[in-house]
């Protein structure tokens, strides 16, 4: 397996009001293989989305780079997408379910029947036919971050990386919406990187996670998750093995409850 | 029939009794006839005025230096708030000059345009534009201030150009501070063009009204001040539509929001 996307060494220190400056970030290095689902997994404030907005060249680095496909990167990738975790606000409230796909198709060399197609498409997929003309509003919030993931699909990235994105709806929609996206992941073969505080959320979704720990962040750990995919969100999470990297994550990162 | 379909009616009758007694008053000469002359005797002027297109050719004058005193406004207004709101250079620059001449009450500047533009319609076309682009330029910025990070995060990781972000995120999600601001410019627009019309004029319904006084017709005074009050109700009427159909998505939200 390829390495497609290399964290090396990146760290980010931000000016604090008082003049110096506040390290959050501290030499994190993994690298993401093609078709990996990588989770990132730390406690609450150690940085994550701020890691994530890194890697999808949101924000530069203080020190260390990213590098997708051989190369460093600058800026915002064609093939990467950015799901985030507030999806009331990554939504246009103004333009409707598939006004807002066709958002993310506008300044992509297709013609207009492509678009048109992929719209479609990748509504179907995410189980939305039959919603294109309402608007995010009239959603709820587990449709709405539907939505999102369609806008990112139809781009058609390599790479997705996702910012705690089931992390606003309620329980029972986010085992809908991991399960649609594991489904999604095995049927067509993106590589994902996923932010998440949630430690059973990161142990049911992965092929591999990444520990962070400790102010600044840093990568504690880096481990294959052997759970047999298709996972199931009962058989799973009954598994002995989903039991002992439930415990091993919540010894490293020293938290007790997850939430 | 529902109690607030009730009420209205009972509005319409309000005004209407209010009408009656002013007929009544004025015909028992209760009032002065001569500066409260009966509303029977205004509208038959109001008709007569309206018929022989006496009162068509004021308002048709007053009607272009409203609107393209009101256009104007917009145009710049919009131009300048976006260059404001957007860069903060441009904030930096400009607030300092618009926060000195905001303050200053439009007439203020009626004899400066005078002086410059002569009485004529540019003079008339600027004093108007001069009082709506503040309520428009403050509101733009104010809107623009408020687009949220996720959106343009959304739009960078999309790879959207300067140009693209500002058409497609920042003036959609301002429009509903911007059409506020445009409401409160509508208003301001109508009271600067009959000023305007008062301070030095030939035409116009303005002049019609001061020039009526001047001429001791009463009657025809009380009937242009009655046209501006329709024409301006009907302005209103007109901007709620336009106001309902460019914010449909703002309102279903705002709704959806209060549930």
């Amino acid at each position: 397996m390829s390495v497609l996307l290399d964290v090396q060494g990146v760290g980010k220190a931000f000016p604090t009001p008082d003049g110096s400056s506040l390290r959050v970030l501290d030499a994190i290095s993994f690298g993401v293989g093609e078709g990996e689902f990588v989770c990132v997994v730390g406690p609450s404030g150690c940085g994550k989305t701020t890691l994530l907005q890194i890697i999808g060249g949101l924000l530069p680095p203080t020190d260390g780079r990213v590098v997708v496909g051989g190369e460093a990167i600058t800026g915002p990738q064609r093939q990467m997408v950015v799901v985030f975790q507030q999806y009331t606000k990554s939504l246009l409230p103004w333009r409707t379910v598939e006004g807002n796909v066709h958002f993310a198709l506008e300044n992509l060399p297709l013609d207009a029947a492509e678009r048109v197609n992929r719209v479609r498409s990748n509504l179907d997929t995410v189980g939305l036919a039959g919603f294109e003309r309402y608007h995010p509003y009239q959603l709820s919030g587990g449709m709405q971050q539907r939505v999102a993931i369609a806008r990112a699909l139809a781009r058609e990235p390599q790479i997705m990386l996702m910012d705690e994105p089931f992390s606003s709806v309620d329980a029972m929609t986010r085992q809908g919406l991991q399960d649609l996206l594991l489904g999604l992941w095995r049927e067509f073969g993106k590589t994902i990187v996923f932010v998440t505080h949630d430690i059973e959320e990161a142990v049911y979704l992965s092929s591999s996670i990444v520990l962070l720990r400790g102010r600044p962040s840093h990568a504690v750990e880096r481990f294959a998750n052997e759970l047999p995919y298709p996972r199931d969100q009962l058989a799973t999470r009954e598994d002995p093995r989903f039991l002992r990297y439930r415990r091993h994550v919540h010894e490293l990162i020293g938290t007790a409850t997850g939430g | 029939m529902g109690r607030t379909t009730r009420l209205r009616l009972g509005g319409f009758a309000v005004l209407g009794l209010l009408l009656v007694l002013w007929e009544v008053a004025s015909r028992a000469a209760l009032v002065n006839q001569v500066y409260v002359p009966p509303v029977s005797r205004i509208g038959g002027e109001l008709w007569r005025l309206l018929l022989n297109g006496e009162l068509a050719r004021h308002l048709g004058a007053s009607a272009v230096r409203f609107g393209l005193g009101y256009g104007l406004a917009v145009a710049v207004g919009l131009g300048i708030g976006l260059v404001m709101g957007y860069f903060r250079a441009g904030y930096l620059l400009l607030e300092p000059l618009i926060e000195l001449l905001r303050p200053l009450p439009p007439p203020a500047i009626i004899p400066i345009a005078i002086l410059f533009l002569g009485i004529e319609n540019p003079m008339k076309i600027f004093v108007i534009a001069f009082a709506c682009f503040f309520p428009i330029v403050v509101n733009t910025i104010q809107g623009i201030a408020g687009v949220d990070r996720v959106l343009l995060d959304t739009a960078r990781t999309f790879g959207l150009t300067t140009r693209e972000i500002i058409w497609k995120i920042v003036l959609p999600s301002a429009s509903p501070n911007i059409v506020a601001g445009m409401r409160i410019a509508l208003a301001i627009a109508l009271i600067l063009t009959v000023i305007s019309e008062l301070v030095a004029s030939n035409d116009g319904i303005g002049f019609m009204i001061l020039d009526m006084e001047r001429a001791f017709r009463i009657p025809e005074m009380y009937a242009g001040i009655f046209t501006l009050m329709v024409v301006g109700y009907l302005l209103n009427r007109l901007f709620v539509v336009f106001e309902s159909r460019t914010l449909a998505w703002y309102f279903g939200q705002s709704r959806r929001a209060q549930e």
